[in-house]
């Protein structure tokens, strides 16, 4: 039995690097990347306080996050491809178009 | 011996999340992130998650991830390498705020955790099994959510391929 506040604690890690990633990083499928492994921090603390409270439902909504995270993929990816071909650039500084 | 397995993975996972930050090549980024994404299914297994460690390993360490590296490698994305590495106000700024964000989420642990007991106990995982508990539940109570799911998915789909087709 793995105490809960490791876990948790592992999780808030992962959640800050995720954070971290997506200020510093500029790389726009690294900022994607990084918002997975958010996302995958996430997934930890529900599967754990699911564990913790014997409970199905923490992990029916790691389910339900995981489909969401595939759309989101799928979807977030498409756009980069279409920004690439729009725009040569994957890099986050140069797409500034609405900036007027 | 479970304990010291979840050191192991913990590790595995945190240095996978610092290799995503760090490394300069977008592919070294999603092996990281692969790396991670395993330990973190190690984990869900020690926490009796069996069909979440599946779904972890299919979903997002094959499915996402592929999906990833398959763009970077369309892209070329070398040239884009130059990325300006020296430690601006802001990033440092933004760093500290997360570290910040990071203790806040640790804080309410010290409190314990409250919350109702639910129904998936030794007897019954003894009797059914997660998978099967976890299916019944799925498909009766959380059937609606199971079905917007579903079509979130389609429009994630048919968006998907909207977006980056050349001509429609």
């Amino acid at each position: 039995m793995i105490p809960f506040e490791y876990s948790m604690g592992l999780s808030a890690v992962l959640f800050g690097l995720g954070v971290v990633g997506v200020l510093v990083r500029r790389n726009v499928i690294v900022l994607l990347m990084c918002v997975e492994l958010m996302l995958n921090a996430v997934n930890l603390a529900f599967v754990t306080v699911a564990d913790h409270l014997n409970s199905v439902e923490g992990l029916l909504y790691v389910f339900f996050v995981m489909t969401v995270a595939a759309a989101e993929a799928a979807v977030g990816l498409a756009i980069v491809v279409c920004l690439y071909r729009a725009r040569r650039a994957v890099h986050a500084d140069e797409i500034s178009l609405l900036k007027g | 011996m479970t304990l010291a397995i979840f050191f192991v993975f913990a590790a595995f996972a945190v240095l996978g999340g610092i290799g995503v930050l760090l490394a300069r090549n977008p592919i070294h980024s999603a092996l990281s992130l692969v790396g991670t994404m395993v330990s973190l299914a190690g984990i869900y297994l020690l926490h009796h998650a069996e069909f979440i460690f599946a779904i972890q390993l299919m979903v997002y360490a094959g499915a996402i991830m592929t999906l990833i590296v398959f763009v970077i490698m369309l892209l070329d994305v070398r040239h884009e390498e130059a990325e300006t590495e020296r430690l601006g106000f802001a990033k440092v700024f933004g760093m500290v705020l997360a570290g910040l964000m990071v203790v806040v989420l640790l804080v309410p642990l010290a409190a314990g955790l409250t919350g109702k007991p639910g129904g998936m106990t030794e007897e019954v995982l003894a009797r059914v099994g997660s998978v099967e508990f976890l299916s019944e539940k799925l498909f009766t109570t959380y059937l609606l959510p199971f079905e917007i799911a579903s079509v979130l998915l389609l429009v994630g789909l048919v968006g998907a391929v909207a977006l980056a087709k050349k001509r429609l």
